[in-house]
């Protein structure tokens, strides 16, 4: 893959996670500063990010809704939601 | 994470009695303002909210709030819903028993709500010692609990006094009961999950962490030395315990102070007001101990601290969670399949912000009203203050009547 298509596949990805909202704090994981890392490998999207709190109850509901709408991109085929947790996040990393 | 009925059961319970215990206080506002605080259907009253608001919403909550915080679910879903029973039922025996004046009822009472809070403890609060997080939350709500446990013990010799097995100093086993359960187990309670909760809504950065260290051990240690005091009637374990206990709440509010002026978050959620205009209270509650504590035979003083203390402090911070929790599983249930949908709702949205601005105002009204009304002695004052405190719990009830009848609108 050309570095061309590889950073507009990842801004097709960042673009999509916009639509995955925080419904507590009303606003993206994007803007939240959840989103750590993004890898596009052929016809797989690995997200890499991190939630406000360990355990915290919106850990399934996020982590579907960013495989749902990253899956809606023509050219994937599988995404990879990596939960880490270092660095923690913090209200500073709100963009 | 707990099925979803398990914490729903819970707070609806809670709401019921929030609701009966602002009906009760209408008709016991005349008692107040003359500081007959000891009358059979003040302390039953006083148990619709002490029980059956704070308590049965503590321990609805916890459900929800170990997995999260301290990553540990309960032991068993089987024993929670158990629990739950025993307490509602424990409840409704001790607020029937007391406002009938049955020793029986009572007892049985203390027996079932026993029961209850031991399968809570078992279920929930012993989880500590498997916790991979939230060590400080789990300590607070542990050293809640041994108080929680105590003030069984100290109210159990009063109930044996009901039934002329012995006599005892009703004060002083009275004041003993009360700051156990309300300091020890419920102020260490919100003190431990808040130090959580707060900062998490406020979005607050940067806010100290070592007042934790200290105001744990000032209340609990505080209580060590107060409720021997009080049932031996040493003044000077009194004072010092009481002065403990005053001086952690100070360092408390200090700490809150640090959480609201550290945050990052643009504005003030009414939900997040409703914690504020508690604190206040609080600081009021606080400054009527200080009083009592210096002048023990004022006992239209004495009715407004504990007031202050439960009907300010307390309840009014629960009605502030509840609009951030309920809302927020409310959603969970409807929504959480279909994030990344656009259309979708935000938690706030579930709710009517201008109905949380107006309990706020219903209950700060109503209760600065009833508390002017105890302290000057005044019974109408005390009755419209009450009147507008359960204007208020109207309102919070009705919200939640309508979250749970309509089925929100789907994207």
């Amino acid at each position: 893959m050309n570095p061309a298509t590889l950073e507009a596949r990842q801004q097709a990805v960042y673009h999509q996670l916009r639509r995955v909202m925080d419904p507590e704090l009303g606003m993206s994981i994007v803007k939240l500063g959840l989103v750590y890392d993004i890898d596009v490998q052929q016809g797989a999207a690995v997200v890499t990010m991190t939630l406000t709190t360990p355990g915290c109850p919106l850990e399934d509901a996020i982590t579907q809704g960013v495989e749902r709408v990253v899956g809606e991109l023509p050219w994937v085929e599988r995404v990879d939601v990596k939960l880490v947790w270092h660095p923690p996040w913090h209200p500073g990393m709100i963009r | 994470m707990p099925p979803l009925v398990l914490p729903a059961q819970h707070f609806a319970a809670a709401l019921v009695w929030l609701a009966l215990g602002a009906a009760g206080l209408i008709i016991i506002a005349p008692d107040l303002a003359r500081g007959a605080f000891l009358t059979p259907r003040v302390i039953a009253v006083t148990h619709c909210f002490t029980l059956g608001w704070i308590t049965t919403s503590i321990f609805g909550a916890l459900y929800q709030l170990y997995p999260v915080a301290l990553g540990v679910p309960a032991r068993s879903i089987r024993v929670a819903h158990v629990t739950f029973w025993a307490l509602l039922s424990g409840t409704a025996l001790l607020v029937v028993g007391s406002w009938l004046w049955s020793p029986a009822a009572l007892a049985a009472g203390w027996l079932v709500m026993f029961g209850a809070v031991g399968g809570q403890s078992w279920n929930v609060v012993a989880g500590r010692r498997r916790a991979t997080r939230g060590k400080t939350i789990g300590l607070y709500v542990s050293a809640g609990h041994m108080g929680l446990g105590l003030a069984m013990f100290v109210v159990a010799v009063r109930i044996g006094a009901a039934f002329d097995w012995w006599s005892v100093d009703r004060l002083g086993v009275l004041s003993a009961h009360a700051h156990l359960a309300v300091v020890g187990f419920a102020t260490l309670t919100v003190v431990g999950v808040g130090s959580k909760l707060f900062p998490m809504f406020l979005l607050s950065r940067g806010y100290p962490e070592w007042p934790l260290r200290w105001i744990g051990p000032l209340i609990f240690g505080g209580l060590v030395l107060f409720t021997p005091g009080e049932l031996m009637h040493v003044r000077w374990l009194v004072v010092g315990g009481g002065g403990a206990m005053a001086l952690g709440v100070v360092l408390y509010l200090a700490l809150v102070s640090r959480y609201v002026r550290t945050k990052t978050k643009a504005t003030l959620e009414p939900a997040l007001a409703h914690g504020i205009l508690a604190l206040a209270f609080l600081a009021v509650a606080l400054m009527l101990g200080v009083t009592v504590l210096l002048r023990p035979w004022s006992a239209r003083v004495i009715t407004a601290y504990a007031a202050a203390g439960i009907l300010g402090w307390l309840s009014i911070l629960i009605v502030g969670m509840y609009y951030k929790i309920v809302p927020f599983l409310t959603w969970l249930h409807w929504f959480s399949p279909k994030v990344g949908q656009p259309g979708l709702p935000k938690v706030a949205d579930l709710v009517w912000t201008r109905a949380i601005w107006a309990t706020l105002a219903l209950l700060g009204a109503g209760i600065a009203t009833l508390l002017m009304g105890v302290l000057l002695g005044s019974g109408n004052a005390a009755t419209a203050g009450a009147a507008a405190y359960a204007a208020g719990v109207g309102l919070v009830v009705a919200q939640y009547v309508r979250l749970a009848a309509h089925r929100p609108a789907q994207p």
